[in-house]
């Protein structure tokens, strides 16, 4: 069971790949959480990066440092690069699905009493 | 200054997580504090490049790092499972940030609460005095008495 962050982080990664960003970063997916969100601030170092790490535990995303060489030449820290995997993809359908079937339930529980 | 203020917020967060990765296994170790370190280093050049003052900047991170300690700790215990030796020093390492924590609290707290209430207005003074009465009229004029 995916908790709501973990959730975010998966279907925001199927939004960066649909705009051609295959793996992301740390940082990259806060920021983008952020902006959808509405957020006024990032997602905690701590909570972000637990997160992170719990996934590519359930094995929905992996995980590779960045070519050292890359970063040396733009001058910064090396990153690490993340990548939703299949079994990422399907979890975040799953809940999708999960929660259709919720939101579906609460509607026809509120129409009963007005057909009753 | 301002400068000095973000290197401090990083500096706190890059110490922060030295702290709490500290006698984990060195991979795990390592690549929390390159992960830390890159994800500080975007952000500010990001908010450089958006044009955020120092004093936003370091806000920022102190806010993030603050809002994740518990994350942190969680993290510390979720990997030290099976290991008996980092679950002791998770346990105290979590007693330690818990009482460093209390400690801040309480040296901050008058900051924190700011001027406080301001006293009451003074009641009004309702101690009213008699006034002396108004001098008694001039006499009459005597009688036959002209101006002229």
């Amino acid at each position: 069971m995916l908790i709501p962050l973990e959730l975010a982080i998966c279907e925001t990664a199927i939004k960066l790949r649909h705009r051609g960003a295959l793996e992301f970063h740390g940082y990259s997916i806060a920021k983008a959480i952020k902006h959808q969100s509405d957020a006024r601030l990032l997602t905690a170092y701590g909570t972000l990066y637990r997160a992170l790490d719990r996934l590519q535990k359930m094995g929905l995303l992996e995980s590779r440092r960045e070519d050292p060489q890359i970063a040396a030449d733009e001058s910064r820290p090396g990153r690490r690069l993340y990548t939703l995997t299949a079994a990422g993809e399907l979890a975040v359908a799953q809940a999708r699905k999960a929660a259709g079937t919720r939101t579906a339930g609460i509607r026809e529980r509120v129409k009963k009493p007005a057909t009753a | 200054m301002g400068d000095r203020i973000v290197s401090f917020a990083a500096a706190l967060a890059r110490l922060w997580t030295c702290c709490y990765t500290y006698d984990m296994p060195p991979a795990l170790r390592n690549a929390r504090r390159a992960e830390i370190d890159s994800d500080l280093w975007e952000f500010e050049d990001d908010a450089r490049q958006h044009g955020d003052g120092p004093v936003i900047i370091a806000a920022h991170i102190l806010v993030r790092l603050s809002l994740g300690l518990v994350d942190d700790l969680s993290w510390r215990f979720e990997r030290a499972e099976g290991r008996s030796a980092l679950r002791r020093t998770s346990w105290w390492f979590a007693a330690g940030t818990l009482g460093l924590l209390v400690v801040t609290l309480w040296l901050f707290a008058p900051l924190l609460a700011g001027p406080g209430v301001p006293s009451p207005p003074k009641p009004p003074n309702l101690n009213f005095r008699a006034s002396p009465p108004p001098p008694p009229p001039p006499p009459p004029p005597p009688v036959g008495a002209t101006s002229k």
